[in-house]
């Protein structure tokens, strides 16, 4: 509780860096807005840049909230409960970066409403609406699954607090009786089932977006929802360490977030990037091998041509790196660095990024004749950080504003 | 005197005369009277004669042009001089003289038979050869049916008026045509000349044979035409008469004989572009301002292919997008600068 | 608060269901659901189309000389905007001889170019394209509110209304033949033409796109489906490289092509069946006469 009392000096310069960041971010769009898509890089062959790339990670990032929880609730692994909201958190901040990187995409936000009006007709053609439909119903499952767990938490806080802080409290707590965390925890249990395949199916459907296209090399292909779902979890947990490390250290919650959760999580993150690697190895391996000259083309680029430089250090110092590490900590007994632990992840998260970059861009660019390079403008690249401080933004007022630690289960191993 | 001196006077004269006509009239130049002599009675064709290119023969500029070129050989001598001796070379006048064909003198030889010009309109000039072959119709025509001799002109005005005191419903017909219409001679074509090659030893044609054997005379020798892609459709004529059906109407003329008028060639390009001919149908070739439009619009018949199609320009790149505002930039790094000196400030104090 | 909890939550679940379902239970499939919404909404923007009839069009790709006729009698049809878009709804690319039609990898093809300004060039050929109007698209399923359909005879149209600039269709193009307005397009009253020097007024036939919609070609609905037997680009091309008709009529040029010329589509083995074909006939001829 710690953060809702009392607020430290830096966080003022802090969350007005942020602000101003997000301003530029808001300009950025207004800027693109009033002049049309043209302020970005984009062109007629590379159609999708930045913008889709944030889209899908931030979905991605998204994965961490019911990752853990179902982990906590139904694998009875209660030693990660004291991450569980933080993680939940993320999802819900992810998710509305989501989508609103879909909507900065359109030509047309003015018509997003079409995707509701035509839905009827269209739910069964497309796989965007597909992935609107996953991400929606992810979306208000997850604030469900966060809100209810968290009534006692916020009762608490609605004791404690006076002024201001109490009304807020108590508008969000409609009908809240003493006795009801035992119905609340059964509930939370069911919808922790209900929610993890939605998950899976969310970043599937992500993924069948660029999988179900047949002309584009690279990303048709049969095995594109496990390879989206292994890059969705691996950057979800990466940044929930990132944010219980620095949480950890602000807030001096020692004893609250104990090693061990950082050497659970650090395991589970070794474990999931090296499959993410496989998968990565096994593409490759599938399009070089004696691929058309699409996938030849596209792999090219990926290993040797334009995009090598990005790719290889974004593999060797992003993922490999972290994956050997984590795993040689996994393996070593005693203590954990959860300093390391932590700037491997944040290693993992930046590479994941400019992985879905790889993933996308090249197979517009290269897929036929490069006529058209892309080069992100900006107006892309401002959106790009302004993303993540407004993510960042969110996080933060959150923080202040609701307990991001369970409070009523002591931390136990 | 006594009967004695009588008789010796007598005989006297009787072998001078006797002489006389042993020793005397030779084929020589003495027997040649010149034509001043046939002139003291025969005035009219004298008159007829002097313009006339026999008696030109010899000074006739041409000829004398030819005969030096070819080194004054003695075969010419014997047409173009009067009393060509073939023994010594020499002849006794220059040019065809009353005496070349009425014989020397007083020999008034009439001979109107067609072997008579044949002594000279033969050989090189084979105008003899030539009728002779023409053809039984034309036998009938001797030399001076058609030519004054004197004045080796047509008994008529034009060759055509010549031709049609025989010909005359066949040419009836010819007038309407184009090439009647635009007054082309019968003789231009059906007697077309060629000078015969002395150094080779090719004899010429003078055309009396009525015939357009000639490889020389096509629809060439007098249109200026030359065909490119269209001289496929045959060799010299036979291109031009694969579309102008018939030579002297020169109308376009399909091959089930069909005549169509200048104005409406289309079906006639259709009978070989026949794939060209159902794009056009269909509207996709041709002008688009006017589907109606005929083939020779835009494909000249003669040269039909069109090439130099200009290359229309590139549509150029899209206007790439804008860089930041600089100030605004630059402003903005500063201050989130300072805030994040601030922070760290703040943290570390 | 739970049983209110789980029932909303099951009705919402329950909802999502039925909404889905609506469009296959009312008896039609969800192509022919979306094709009528999109006609419905678009009846203002292209005239009705005929029934029973299957349009397609073939290019000769040995008589097309790359003048780019098509391509600037497109833009003055369509009122395809120049500055600052500069679009254009036909692409012509100069091809090495070495690589024939059916080696064409990528669209648009690697080894090629578009900024020639001299043609027909000696060892080049020219590739011609622009929306091949497939028959099993795969645009027109990917669109998430149903704004491209496929019309009844063939065409793939797009109704500007709906589009809201998702770009999902350009990335289901195989042979990348939609194009963006990326800027606002800027429709002056009339242009000069490159072609002949005429002055073009803008065409009234056609809809004007605005910012942030997809646009291509629509074998020109305006003229074919009203008085026009062929779109303009067909009609404009100097060397008849351009054949256009109805597959359904028997007696039509495609028809007759189709059956005597061995042609060729691109990338077919995606199973896109365009209606595009191509076929190497004309042959192109300089000045003098010779062939190149």
């Amino acid at each position: 509780m710690r953060p809702l009392r009392t607020t430290s000096r830096e966080f003022w310069p802090f969350v007005a860096a942020l602000a101003l960041i997000t301003v530029m971010f808001i300009y950025a769009y207004t800027i693109q807005l009033s002049q049309g898509l043209g302020v970005t890089g984009l062109n007629d062959i590379t159609i999708w840049g930045v913008y889709i790339v944030n889209f899908i990670f931030f979905i991605g990032l998204s994965h961490a909230g019911i990752a853990i929880s179902a982990a906590v609730r139904i694998m009875n692994l209660h030693r990660y409960a004291p991450i569980a909201r933080m993680a939940e958190v993320l999802t819900l901040a992810s998710l509305m970066m989501a989508g609103l990187s879909i909507v900065i995409d359109l030509g047309r936000p003015d018509r997003a409403y079409l995707l509701v009006v035509n839905f009827a007709s269209r739910i069964g053609a497309s796989p965007l609406l597909w992935d609107i439909t996953a991400v929606a119903t992810y979306l208000i499952l997850s604030t469900t699954y966060l809100y209810l767990p968290m009534r006692e938490d916020l009762a608490v806080c609605r004791d404690n607090f006076t002024g201001w802080r109490k009304k807020m409290y108590e508008i969000t707590l409609p009908g809240y009786e003493a006795g009801e965390e035992k119905v609340i925890k059964r509930l939370a249990w069911w919808m922790a089932v209900t929610i993890l395949p939605v998950m899976v199916m969310v970043h599937t459907t992500v993924s069948w977006i660029f999988s179900l296209l047949s002309n584009r090399p690279l990303w048709f292909g049969a095995a594109a929802g496990p390879y989206f779902i292994a890059a969705a979890v691996a950057s979800g947990i990466a940044s929930v360490v990132v944010i219980a490390a620095i949480v950890r250290k602000l807030f001096h919650w020692e004893d609250l977030l104990p090693p061990a959760i950082f050497r659970g999580l650090g395991n589970f993150l070794s474990v999931i990037t090296l499959i993410y690697l496989y998968l990565m190895l096994v593409e490759q391996f599938t399009a070089r091998y004696a691929g058309p000259a699409g996938e030849l083309f596209v792999s090219e680029a990926w290993l040797f041509g334009s995009y090598a430089t990005l790719f290889w250090s974004i593999t060797t110092i992003g993922l490999v790196l972290p994956c050997v590490y984590l795993l040689v900590q996994a393996f070593r007994p005693g203590k954990v660095s959860i300093t390391g632990t932590s700037v491997f992840s944040l290693l993992i998260v930046i590479a994941m990024w400019f992985k879905r970059y790889i993933i996308i861009v090249p197979t517009l660019t290269e897929g036929g004749s490069p006529l058209q390079t892309y080069v992100p403008s900006w107006v892309e690249i401002t959106i790009l950080g302004g993303s993540f401080a407004a993510l960042a933004l969110i996080y933060t007022i959150l923080l202040k504003l609701i307990p991001i630690i369970e409070m009523e289960e002591p931390p136990h191993e | 005197m006594s009967f004695k001196k009588g008789k010796l006077i007598i005989f006297l004269l009787f072998i001078s005369m006797s002489v006389a006509v042993v020793l005397g009239d030779p084929e020589g130049a003495e027997d040649y009277k010149g034509t001043g002599y046939c002139l003291s009675c025969h005035v009219e064709p004298m008159v007829d004669w002097i313009p006339s290119p026999h008696s030109k023969a010899f000074s006739d500029p041409e000829f004398q042009e030819e005969y030096l070129k070819l080194g004054s050989p003695e075969s010419c001598l014997s047409c173009h001089t009067t009393g060509f001796d073939e023994e010594d070379g020499t002849f006794v006048y220059e040019g065809v003289t009353c005496e070349e064909c009425h014989g020397p003198g007083d020999t008034m030889n009439r001979d109107t038979s067609p072997e008579l010009c044949a002594n000279c309109h033969s050989g090189p000039y084979p105008t003899y050869e030539e009728w002779k072959d023409s053809g039984p119709s034309h036998l009938s025509a001797t030399c001076t049916l058609c030519h004054d001799q004197h004045t080796a002109e047509l008994l008529a005005e034009t060759p055509t008026e010549m031709c049609s005191s025989c010909h005359g419903t066949h040419l009836e017909d010819v007038e309407e045509t184009k090439h009647g219409e635009v007054g082309v001679e019968c003789a231009e074509c059906h007697m077309y000349v060629t000078p015969p090659d002395f150094e080779e030893g090719i004899p010429g044609s003078t055309g009396h044979d009525f015939v357009m054997t000639s490889e020389e005379l096509d629809c060439q020798t007098c249109h200026d035409r030359t065909l490119s892609k269209h001289d496929v459709l045959g060799v010299s004529e036979f291109a031009c008469l694969s579309c102008h059906g018939e030579i002297h109407s020169l109308e376009l003329e399909l091959i089930n004989k069909d005549v169509l008028p200048m104005n409406d060639s289309v079906l006639l390009c259709a009978q070989c572009h026949n794939e060209r001919y159902t794009s056009w149908e269909q509207g996709t070739h041709g002008k688009p301002e006017d589907p109606e439009a005929q083939c020779v619009e835009c494909h000249d018949p003669h040269n039909p292919v069109i090439a130099n199609i200009p290359t229309l320009p590139v549509i150029p790149e899209r206007r790439p997008p804008a860089g930041p505002s600089i100030p605004l930039t630059t402003a903005f790094i500063v201050i989130v600068g300072i805030l994040g000196l601030a922070i760290v400030l703040l943290r570390w104090r | 608060m739970s049983k209110i909890n789980r029932r909303d939550f099951v009705k919402a679940l329950a909802a999502v269901g039925v909404v889905a379902t609506l469009g296959k239970i009312s008896g039609k499939s969800v192509k022919d659901v979306t094709s009528e919404v999109s006609r419905k909404s678009a009846k203002g923007l292209y005239p009705a189309a005929e029934q029973g009839v299957r349009y397609a069009m073939m290019i000769d790709s040995g008589a097309c000389i790359g003048c780019r006729t098509c391509l600037h009698a497109c833009k003055l049809e369509n009122n395809v905007p120049d500055e600052p878009s500069n679009m254009e709804w036909i692409d012509l690319f100069e091809m090495e001889n070495t690589r024939p039609v059916s080696e064409i990898h990528g669209m648009p093809p690697a080894d090629s170019s578009t900024d020639y300004t001299e043609s027909p060039r000696e060892g080049h050929w020219y590739l011609s394209f622009n929306c091949f109007h497939c028959e099993n698209p795969p645009c027109t399923k990917v669109c998430p509110t149903g704004a491209t359909y496929q019309d009844d005879d063939g065409l793939i149209l797009i109704n500007y209304d709906l589009c809201i600039g998702c770009r999902y269709c350009m990335a289901a193009c195989p042979y990348n033949a939609r194009q963006f307005n990326w800027w606002d397009p800027v429709y002056p009253p009339s242009r000069v033409s490159p072609i002949d020097g005429e002055i073009e007024p803008l065409n009234p036939k056609v809809p004007l796109r605005t910012r942030g919609v997809v646009e291509k070609c629509t074998f020109c609905a305006h003229r074919i489906r009203d008085d026009n037997p062929v779109p303009r680009c067909v009609e404009v091309c100097p060397v008849n490289a351009r054949h256009f008709g109805d597959l359904n009529d028997s007696e039509s040029e495609v028809s007759r092509l189709l059956e005597t010329v061995r042609t060729h589509r691109i990338k077919e083995e995606l199973n896109t069946q365009p209606m595009l074909y191509y076929f190497t006939r004309g042959v192109k001829w300089k000045d003098d006469g010779e062939k190149i």
